[in-house]
């Protein structure tokens, strides 16, 4: 629902805002070169109706998370156009402003400090590495700052962020990898050996799939930790017990594919199961020489990067709104493929953004009505699968600030990957550990 | 107050860190070109290239120097040409300068938005060092700070005279130490506004340097980017020097790749340090991204913490790969010198030889911001359609779609691979060459010429492996 509010002038600083003014400066200039013709001149007429509601994009667009912020910055630019193409935000166009936080926790806060100091945003959005978002959210809580942050990290539900920091936009790792156990059990087997990166990422995996698939009568037979520098795999196999009937891997990094090559070398066709996390080749050619191996295998994935036969009309408006062909492809590179189990929850994000911010009556960054956004978020109960939330339905918990959707399991066949199965959200749910609402505002 | 501001952010830091120590990290880790390189016979290149290094030095060593100096002579004319006044581009790369501060402060925050961070570090760090590298020296007319200085000096009258300069190379050496520190160790180099301060600085300082100590004196040693650009144009095979007839035209002609840095006088200290220095900046680059420098300094390279992280231990490394070149390059000298009996002063043929270092920088310099400069500059080149932000043709999305997929498959990982080993290979090579037509200026025999080069030679082939090795092991990012 949009309602619209009476366009409000800026009241900060009591004149022209600099950006106002440059853009009022380029449509003179524009419309004295052009006679008016200018896009800047067109649009600057068209958004001067109502004061825009500004979004700070936190993104990566340098240091080690570049790779990743450039789809984030695609999606996002995709969701923002649409949104405003709509009548933005309660009437008043969304103003994206970018900035870079280097992948880096330290200028993380830095970043978010020019949001509320400087740009004066209504609302700090998309942050993706849990290291940044660690660094970051405490000063977005100081700031009292709302911060939505898509990282698909456990810390925010984990109890160890604040009132101001929500991830309604994308499943936390912990319900991503408990929701896998079920059907595992059920289909590929009870007796689990896990690969994994010896640190905090591979733990994850470790210590929530163990509980999960116990749960499902299964167990963990043995667990092989490999170093984070490794980058030659040979003698870790021969470690795998005969017995086990299901090899559960989440190697990241520049060893991946030497991973699945010398896993491939010594399994041969005599394999157990094999199930993964798509993290491992997020943004990789399924069809790439030297995956051969995986044919047949499974991984997770919180969104099919492969168009399926039963493809949902909102998949189809979500991959041509942000440029993806049915592979999950740049429209403009076959070759480019996308982060595509990560970056629709900036999509998402961007318009729970909108509903709470509609919803609650939003007006400028006043304490007051930071308060009305931030209990306007934590009222939501979850959204249903559309052009909105493409990904599908999701629940959302208040007390958590965190949302929880379904996840998906397929199966690589002749360089594609086929969905088998989609959890149920309930197969992820797990005790709250925490209880933001009790925080004070 | 500051000390209340001070303890909150200790608070902060303390409180910032021990949650990172006890969350829960998601790896997003990604696979990079790292992992295609990874499965490519990089083995073989590592030996290819030394062997190529090592032969080529016993190639020339087997040549007689007559036909050889003859050869390396050879020079063809290709034009005389009348040349843009150097006052006048010199003012209008000022007017661009200042274009691009303004954006800088005004345009997008996004560093891959904004032209100022991508026309400095994508098309002027890397573009136009390579372009001095083919086309030679640009700079001497493109330098933004000369125009305006000129300008204003004629505009003021006669100028008291400059102050004598003895400071030798040593500000060029501080500027460029400053200007990679700036660029590989601090926090947020890209940031527009940080940038646009950082050239405001830097143009200040310029112009001060210039009016207390002439415009000549201190843009041939002092100012770090004309000394950087004037020595990198000695590699290239286009030369071009004012016309016999003059009438302010230029003849260009082309010559051997280094033959004009084989005729470059002996380098004082500072600038056989200053030479040092641009090999060992990019090479850090390089090696500061590595799982065995990571390793080493106990950070886990699937988690690479980020810049704030790492800032004292890569400054130390930074200054420290510096010297430990230095020493190298200088032990090798000194050996060479005992085993040939030279007597000339040790830093005269450490000063003439140093030249033959620009080469390696240069096939460095190239293979190492090669997939920097496929990606950001096709950001460069959409930002320079829209310099200040504000929606100028930027009616097509799809015209402001990046892509990198020639980093995420087989095809074009091997095709990087393949241009950046040929880059450092090609750059040891001529490197060699440049050694070994300086040595025969002064050795005459073959068997001093030999034991002069030799360790020299030995060096050279180590860097080989180690650039190539640098490329091919994995890294972070």
């Amino acid at each position: 629902m949009t309602r619209s509010k009476t366009p409000k002038p800026d009241k900060r600083n009591g004149s022209i805002s600099r950006r106002a003014a440059l853009k009022g400066l380029g449509a003179v200039a524009g419309g004295t070169a052009a006679l008016g013709l200018a896009p800047g001149f067109v649009r600057y007429i068209q958004v001067s109706a109502a004061e825009p509601i500004k979004i700070g994009f936190q993104a990566h667009r340098t240091g080690i998370g570049a790779a990743y912020g450039r789809w984030y910055e695609r999606t996002t630019n995709a969701a923002v156009k649409l949104i405003n193409e709509a009548g933005g935000i309660a009437g008043r166009p969304i103003e994206l402003i970018t900035e870079d936080d280097g992948t880096d926790p330290k200028r993380g806060a830095e970043v978010v400090e020019k949001f509320a100091s400087q740009h004066q945003v209504d609302i700090t959005f998309g942050t993706l590495f849990s290291h940044v978002v660690m660094g970051s959210a405490p000063r977005a809580g100081e700031l009292k700052m709302p911060y939505y942050v898509v990282s698909e990290g456990h810390h925010v539900a984990s109890g160890a962020l604040n009132r101001y920091t929500f991830q309604p936009g994308i499943t936390d790792v912990k319900a991503q990898v408990s929701s896998m156990a079920p059907w595992v059990a059920k289909n590929l087997g009870k007796k689990v050996t896990m690969i994994f990166p010896d640190y905090a990422f591979g733990y994850d995996h470790r210590d929530y799939f163990s509980a999960a698939i116990e749960k499902q009568g299964g167990e963990v037979v043995k667990l092989l930790p490999i170093p984070a520098t490794e980058t030659s795999y040979t003698k870790y196999f021969p470690q795998i017990p005969s017995d086990t009937e299901v090899l559960y891997h989440v190697m990241v990094g520049p060893g991946v594919l030497t991973f699945v090559k010398e896993m491939g070398e010594f399994y041969g066709s005599n394999r157990p199961q094999i199930f993964g996390f798509i993290d491992s080749l997020e943004a990789v050619d399924m069809a790439s020489p030297g995956l051969e191996f995986l044919d047949g295998t499974y991984f997770w994935e919180a969104y099919p990067r492969y168009a399926q036969a039963n493809q949902s009309g909102a998949d189809k408006f979500y991959r041509a709104a942000v440029g993806v062909d049915a592979n999950g492809a740049s429209l403009e590179d076959a070759k480019d493929v996308s982060t595509y189990s990560h970056m629709f929850g900036c999509w998402e994000t961007l318009y729970i953004i909108k509903e709470a911010v509609e919803a609650s009556g939003y007006q400028s960054a006043t304490d007051a009505d930071k308060k009305k956004l931030i209990e306007a978020t934590e009222a939501m109960s979850g959204w249903k699968e559309g052009n909105e939330h493409p990904q599908g339905d999701k629940t959302f918990s208040g007390q958590l600030h965190q949302c929880f959707g379904h996840q998906f399991i397929s199966k690589v066949a002749g360089g594609k990957l086929e969905v088998v199965h989609r959890t149920e959200i309930a197969d992820g749910t797990y005790e709250p550990e925490t209880d933001y609402t009790k925080m004070a505002l | 107050m500051k000390i209340a501001v001070g303890e909150r952010a200790i608070i902060r830091a303390v409180c910032v860190l021990s949650l990172i120590a006890v969350s829960a990290h998601p790896a997003l880790a990604h696979t990079t070109e790292r992992a295609f390189i990874l499965l490519l016979p990089t083995g073989y290149y590592l030996l290819g290239g030394a062997l190529a290094v090592a032969a080529s030095f016993l190639i020339l060593l087997a040549v007689p120097a007559a036909p050889l100096k003859r050869a390396a002579g050879a020079r063809l004319v290709l034009a005389q040409l009348r040349v843009p006044d150097e006052t006048w581009v010199s003012l209008a790369a000022f007017a661009v300068l200042l274009a691009l501060v303004l954006a800088g402060y005004l345009g997008s925050r996004d560093p891959l938005a904004n032209p100022l961070p991508l026309a400095v570090w994508t098309v002027w760090w890397i573009g136009l060092t390579i372009t001095h590298a083919v086309f030679g020296n640009l700079w001497r007319s493109l330098n933004p700070w000369v125009g305006p200085f000129r300008l204003l000096r004629a505009l003021a009258g006669s100028p008291k005279a400059p102050l004598s300069y003895r400071l030798g190379y040593w500000p060029a050496l501080a500027g460029l130490l400053a200007f990679a520190w700036f660029e590989l160790v601090s926090l947020a180099p890209d940031d527009p506004a940080i940038l646009a301060r950082a050239i405001i600085l830097y143009s200040i300082v310029t112009w001060i340097g210039m009016a207390l100590f002439g415009e000549e004196a201190w843009l041939s040693r002092a100012e770090a980017f004309s000394v950087f650009f004037a020595l990198i144009a000695r590699v290239a095979p286009l030369r071009s020097e004012p016309a016999a007839n003059g009438n302010g035209r230029r003849r260009f002609e082309l010559v051997v790749p280094g033959r004009a840095l084989a005729d470059l006088p002996p380098l004082p200290p500072s600038g056989t340090l200053f030479v040092l220095l641009t090999l060992a900046t990019v090479s850090f680059d390089g090696l500061n991204k590595t799982f065995w420098w990571l390793g080493v300094n106990g950070i886990n390279p699937l988690e690479f913490p980020g810049r704030s992280a790492v800032t004292a231990v890569n400054s130390l490394g930074l200054v420290a790969i510096w010297l430990a070149l230095s020493a190298a390059f200088l032990g090798s000298i000194g050996i060479g010198r005992a085993l040939a009996g030279e007597r000339a002063p040790f830093w005269r043929t450490a000063g003439a030889i140093a030249a033959s270092i620009l080469p390696i920088s240069i096939g460095y310099q190239f293979a190492h911001y090669l997939t920097a400069f496929l990606v950001n500059g096709q950001y460069a080149s959409i930002a320079l359609t829209d310099p200040f932000a504000l929606g100028w043709f930027a009616s097509d999305d799809r015209m402001h779609r990046v892509t990198t997929s020639f980093l995420t498959h087989h095809a074009g990982v091997t095709m990087i691979w393949n241009l950046q080993a040929a880059g450092i290979v090609v750059g040891h090579v001529v490197a060699v060459l440049v050694a070994h037509l300086i040595t025969l200026r002064k050795e005459a025999d073959r068997r001093s010429v030999l034991l002069a080069q030799a360790p020299l030679a030995v060096l050279m082939v180590a860097y080989t492996l180690f650039g190539l090795w640098l490329l091919s092991t994995p890294a972070a990012g």
